[in-house]
């Protein structure tokens, strides 16, 4: 809490100071909000895949945009630093932008796209101003280049390793031609790379002007107070905790390609005065199918986990993360090397980050909520709309449960830990936009895990096709469900279900890529509730009945589950029933879900 | 006489203006919860104005807000489509506070067991699908008095395309129950079924409590003689007519800071400035509406509760953006060792350290009078002395912590609120495209005039208007309201195919019932119409909302509308790209009965001008010149500067010149070529 005013021993007083913080902090805000606006891409303005950043001439983080998903934290570091050393400061020249997606570098699919450009003053280097966002497409397989069965990076599309695209203010034809004949959709592409390059000159315009009003000498100490200032606050933030070695243990599901063996996670936190290691070591090898991400996917899981539990209202920077060792082994599913696939990337890391809360539960309880759905549940129709002959493709992921608090009920429905400000599709827009109907979208009874205090509950989507059209899906953790913690139940799984207009029998999918669904298929997406906490036994019957009355537990679930017994025509509890059930352990209970989860 | 009352958190203010003389009065009480109608009477009283001769009463409220945030409405039920009762609770599935993993929103205003839902269908061109079975309605008015539901939402999907289902069920319910009913499409004509399903229920969670309150404030006039008519300033910027006040109460929930973004607009109008931003600050906030073209800017969603975790509002509400930095800020030094103003306030109580009513945190109005920008001696026109040792003593004890000497450290608190305060007119301008060189800033409320050029130089507008009353503002500014109607409808076609002589034909119809609604209020003058589309590139979900010409218009001009708009708004725009057109808005709105009269002048006083230290941030402290507002002929005055009157205080800083127009206004302007 007594972090001392850096200003105190520096030239820069205390207010200055604060003024320049805020007002990076604004322009990397308004660029943002740019951004979103002027993107073509839904994936950039509605699923917010996206960051933008400014760094220092070495390319450390000076500041980065808030609003957008948590996963692109603090990132951008490792790609300006490659083409730093490939192009070497005096080959980056003012009004150069470069483009940069090299898997071995960025480690994400290769959708995720850096536009980053140089800035100089004076005569000399001594920035950059940068933004990833997923593009729509980038060429690879399928349309939009993501998809639950690739085995290399080369299926998944273009790589491209710090290219001018724009050199000396001009933008370079041949490089745009090469952009534009390697994507399905080169207007969305190139309209989403037009807004990056306006949101990159935004940043470097609005950084000159502060060094014109303030003077270098006085920003530059800034920037080192600001990284300073995060440090000394986040090593205060940990000293506070507990000194230990805490594990955490979970799986992925499969790697979309071999579905009988599961991809174990493994994770030792140590706490040992103002730092904490993060160690992977024990995550199984890299995989054939596309559920790798590069090193910097299994260093961002380290950081989103460590932010959001130590620091989440912190502003991300280099000195945020100061605090913070990462031990991570070459070769393994979070530091892929190889040209790996690395299509669904994101899906992983919701499952490593959620493994690392897990080890950290033991240390902190009370800033760890049980496990949400965790299941990404992202899916895609596409085809051509018979209506009119064009082709359309949908974007959506699934809501559903997440954890048990420490004193309360866990929230629902949300999307997942490495979504943001992501909103769900509205059903009148998905109904004018696409040739689809929605039949039910409601709440899963039953479907969250069981505790003194519960998950939130999963939801139930019903789709009618009233065309034939295609379907990819990309589920996860239906064999390690969302866990419960101190007793706390796991949640009920997710996933989709076709079924057939034929009235042939449903079929299940978690990871599936182009199947054809015909007119009058019926496609259900289920997400899963979020993990409870503490003994069902121990919950107050009297809000088992409330959740009862409401229709979130059936009066089945509160038997089996809560061990409270209601009167179905009355809907009151029966004391003597309940106390009975109380009596007897809770069927599944004893079973200690946290860390419990190694196979 | 035409009353204008506003009624705010700790004070009531009255402004009144007989249409035949001119006269002005104006008053001001305590606010007197939970009957505030007492307080509105306190001031017709201290204006010596008989309720008899009150001939329209304006009113701005906060009880709708009010019933929202603190959760005060009727027991209320929604009704749905069948498979959709869920939505309410359901939402978009966002976390605004992306790291946050105890993330929660509000909770429903409707438990689900309050939810009902019927089989109906429509699909997205508003064909039935599956029509309503009416059968089911008498078994569910069984079922909603069995609950004791006082009010009724009614929201089904695709209602936004074709309402017969609501209509029907709504008519069926109003029929056979003394309960609220409301139905979406009554409120909103587009489409997003959450957003619209909340407006529903929010308007019905309000509807009782604010008809009630209405009947109350009604029942004390009549009771004290009043026989004029009651008008409503609704959250578009405008009047409301009696039929939205009753059907449609939601129209209020930002009805209180209306009245000064329309008498900015007046205040515009008489100087021939169209293009304003209206900065109103007081006591723990500031805020900022930008005013184009004459007319306010509003934003088709507003938020109860702010966006983070609260309820979406699918209406027309002014594009308020609002901070935590006012007068009663305090400085203070946070968790991570940075100094801080605002947003908590110290508030009327204890109020800031030089009150001398308890409190002991620094904050800007200590800073400003430490600084010399306000006099120990001449604060609310001198009814309430200062104490100066306090503030010192407050900022000092700040000082020793950051190591810094008092003055840098009163200067500091100063730059950061300006900072702060800054932010708002940046959002209302940068942010929506709008460069801020070009609008003039009408400021206002108590602590505006102090701040409003520090806030001007920072975001680089050069024009700065402070009228006459500028305490007295909000209420002052309701006199000049005209009435307003916004009428949407989503019709989301794209714009090569689309029929443009359906869109004249709609916008016809929306022209006429908002011309009907007007009409409702009574005889009414100078009806304008204002056409807006809402347009997107093929693709985009965020919609950029164009003005439309008078008059037809043809496809290749819709498209350079559009992406002119576009570029200027974005910086960039794809010509190549297909365009839809997703909503048309139209603005009706007519002249209201207001005097002609010019503003009031000021109370002229004999006091002299005088001399004091007063610092500022080019300069230091320096002799300053400090005229009274009232004393002032109004000729050119050179910055530094201070022009005092009795609620408030114009800092004029170094390089800026002011005067006085015609009207009492003080204009004030940057030095050199504008």
């Amino acid at each position: 809490m007594n972090a001392t005013p850096a200003a105190a021993t520096r030239t820069v007083d205390s207010f200055t100071f604060e003024i320049i913080r805020q007002l990076l902090i604004a322009a990397l805000d308004d660029a943002e909000v740019n951004l979103a606006r002027t993107a073509f891409s839904p994936f950039i303005y509605e699923v917010k895949d996206y960051c933008i950043g400014l760094l220092d001439a070495r390319g450390r983080v000076i500041a980065q945009s808030q609003g957008s998903i948590p996963t692109f934290i603090a990132d951008l570091d490792e790609p300006i630093r490659d083409g730093l050393e490939i192009w070497g400061e005096e080959g980056l020249e003012p009004g150069d932008v470069l483009l940069m997606n090299y898997a071995e570098v960025c480690g994400q699919h290769l959708n995720n796209m850096v536009v980053y450009a140089p800035i100089h003053w004076e005569g000399r280097l001594i920035g950059f101003a940068a933004s990833r966002a997923h593009w729509t497409d980038v060429g690879g397989q399928v349309p939009g280049s993501v998809s639950t069965n690739t085995t290399d990076i080369f299926q998944e599309g273009l790589q491209l390793r710090s290219i001018k695209v724009h050199k000396r203010g001009r933008a370079d034809e041949e490089i745009l031609r090469i952009l534009r004949h390697n994507t399905r959709f080169p207007d969305l592409t190139l309209g989403d790379m037009a807004a990056q390059i306006e949101a990159g000159e935004m940043v470097r315009s609005r950084w000159l002007a502060m060094i014109e009003k303030y003077g270098w000498e006085t920003i530059d100490a800034c920037v080192e107070m600001i990284w300073d200032q995060s440090e000394s606050f986040v090593r205060d933030q940990i000293r506070a905790l507990p000194d230990g070695e805490y594990f955490g243990d979970a799986f992925c599901d499969d790697d979309g390609i071999t579905f009988d063996r599961t991809l174990p996670i493994k994770v030792r936190v140590e706490i040992a005065g103002d730092e904490m290691t993060i160690d992977f070591t024990g995550t199984c090898e890299q995989t054939a199918g596309p559920m790798n991400t590069g090193r910097s996917g299994g260093l961002s899981a380290a950081k989103v986990a460590f932010k959001s539990v130590i620091t989440p209202r912190l502003p991300s920077n280099e000195g945020a993360f100061r605090a913070l060792k990462v031990v991570l082994p070459e070769g393994t599913l979070i530091s892929a090397t190889n040209n790996a696939a690395l299509s669904l990337w994101t899906v992983t890391m919701k499952t490593v980050i959620e493994t690392v809360y897990l080890a950290l539960s033991q240390a902190v309880p009370d800033r760890i909520p049980a496990a949400h759905h965790s299941a990404m549940g992202a899916y895609t129709f596409y085809g051509r709309d018979e209506r009119n002959g064009s082709l359309f493709k949908t974007l959506d992921s699934v809501l559903g449960g997440w954890g048990a608090r420490p004193n309360s009920d866990g929230f629902s429905p949300l999307k997942t830990v490495t979504h943001g400000d992501t909103r769900n599709v509205p059903i009148e827009i998905e109904e004018t936009s696409y040739p689809l109907t929605v039949e039910r979208y409601e709440w899963r009874p039953d479907t969250a895990g069981a505790g003194r205090f519960r998950g939130g509950l999963g939801l139930r989507k019903v789709y009618a096709l009233p065309q034939s059209c295609h379907l990819m899906a990309a589920f996860d953790r239906s064999k390690c469900p969302p866990w419960g913690l101190f007793g706390g139940q796991p949640a009920k799984v997710g996933g989709v279900v076709v079924y057939p207009p034929d009235g042939g029998d449903p079929r299940s999918f978690q990871k599936v890529t182009g199947l054809l669904l015909e007119r009058e298929t019926r496609a259900e997406f289920l997400s899963a509730g979020g993990g409870g906490r503490g003994d069902p036994f121990e919950r107050d019957p009297g809000r088992v009945l409330e959740d009862v009355r409401q229709g979130y537990v059936t009066f089945e679930g509160a038997r089996r589950d809560y061990g409270v017994v209601i009167d179905e025509v009355s809907l009151t509890i029966d004391e003597e029933a309940t106390a009975r059930m109380r009596a007897r352990p809770a069927q599944g209970a004893g079973a200690e879900s946290a860390g419990a989860m190694s196979r | 006489m035409i009353v204008a009352v506003d009624i705010g958190g700790t004070f009531t203010d009255l402004a009144a203006v007989d249409p035949d003389t001119g006269e002005l009065r104006f008053s001001k009480s305590l606010t007197t919860p939970p009957h505030v109608e007492r307080g509105a009477l306190d001031c017709i009283n201290l204006a010596e104005i008989a309720p008899a001769d009150i001939r329209v009463l304006r009113h701005g409220t906060t009880v709708v807000i009010n019933a929202l945030l603190e959760r005060k409405g009727a027991r209320t039920a929604l009704i749905t489509t069948e498979g959709f009762r869920d939505i309410l609770e359901i939402g978009r599935g966002n976390r605004p506070e992306s790291f946050n993993l105890f993330y929660e929103r509000l909770p429903p205003m409707v438990p689900r067991i309050h939810r009902f839902e019927l089989a109906e269908r429509m699909d997205a061109r508003g064909n039935v699908v599956r029509p309503l079975d009416g059968t089911r309605l008498p078994e569910l008015v069984e079922q909603l008095r069995g609950e004791n539901i006082d009010s009724i939402a009614i929201c089904f999907l695709h209602a936004w395309r074709n309402p017969a289902h609501e209509k029907e069920v709504a008519d069926y319910l109003r029929g056979h129950g003394d309960w609220f009913v409301s139905a979406s499409h009554e409120l909103s004509r587009e489409f997003r079924e959450y957003e619209r399903t909340v407006t529903t229920v929010l308007n019905a969670y309000v509807g009782p409590a604010a008809s009630s309150y209405l009947h109350r404030l009604d029942d004390a006039l009549r009771g004290a003689d009043f026989s004029g008519r009651i008008s409503l300033m609704g959250s578009n910027g405008g009047m409301l007519t009696a039929d939205d006040t009753t059907t449609r109460p939601i129209l209020l929930v930002e009805s209180g800071p209306v009245g000064g973004v329309a008498g900015a607009i007046e205040v515009g109008s008489r100087m021939g400035l169209n293009n304003l931003v209206a900065f109103d600050m007081g006591g723990t906030t500031a805020k900022a509406v930008l005013v184009e073209d004459g007319e306010a800017a509003v934003s088709p969603l507003y938020w109860v509760g702010g966006y983070e975790r609260g309820y979406p509002v699918q209406a027309a509400v002014l594009d308020i953006v609002e901070v935590g930095a006012g007068g009663g800020s305090i400085a203070s030094i946070n968790e991570l060792g940075s100094i801080q103003v605002g947003p908590q306030s110290a508030g009327a109580v204890p109020g800031p350290a030089c009150y001398d009513r308890g409190g002991d945190q620094p904050t800007v109005t200590d800073a400003n009078l430490l600084l010399g920008r306000l006099d120990e001696n001449n604060f609310l026109g001198g009814t309430m002395r200062l104490r100066r040792d306090l503030s010192e003593a407050a900022i000092g004890r700040l000082g020793q912590q950051l190591g810094q000497e008092t003055e840098p450290v009163a200067a500091g608190i100063l730059k950061l609120a300006t900072l702060t305060m800054a932010s708002t007119v940046r959002k209302v301008t940068i942010e929506r495209g709008h460069d801020p060189r070009d609008f003039a800033m009408v400021a206002f409320g108590g602590a505006g005039p102090l701040h409003a050029v520090d806030v001007a130089r920072e975001i680089g507008m050069r024009k700065v208007i402070i009228p006459p009353q500028p305490g007295h503002f909000s209420a002052y500014g309701m006199l000049f309201a005209d009435y307003r109607v916004d009428l949407t409808e989503t019709i989301a076609l794209p714009l090569e195919t689309f029929d443009l002589s359906e869109m004249d034909r709609r916008f016809g119809e929306l022209a006429t019932s908002g011309e009907d609604q007007l009409e409702a209020v009574g005889p009414v003058r100078d009806v304008r119409h204002a056409r807006y589309a809402e347009m997107r590139y093929r693709g985009q979900e965020y919609t950029l909302k164009v003005r439309l010409p008078p008059g037809a218009i043809d496809r290749a001009e819709l498209e350079d509308i559009f992406h002119a708009g576009y570029r200027r708004r974005y910086g960039n725009a794809s010509r190549s790209s297909s365009i839809d057109v997703v909503t048309l808005r139209m603005v009706t709105s007519a002249r209201s009965e207001r005097s002609a009269a010019a503003f009031a002048e000021q109370p002229a006083t004999a006091a002299r001008p005088a001399r004091r230290t007063v610092w500022f941030e080019e300069t230091g402290a320096v002799p300053c010149v400090v005229v009274q507002r009232g004393g002032w002929g109004g000729e050119k005055l050179a910055g530094p500067a201070l022009i005092e009157e009795q609620a408030s205080t114009t800092v004029l800083p170094p390089g800026w010149t002011a005067f006085k127009d015609e009207f009492g206004n003080i204009i004030i302007e940057a030095n050199g070529q504008s």
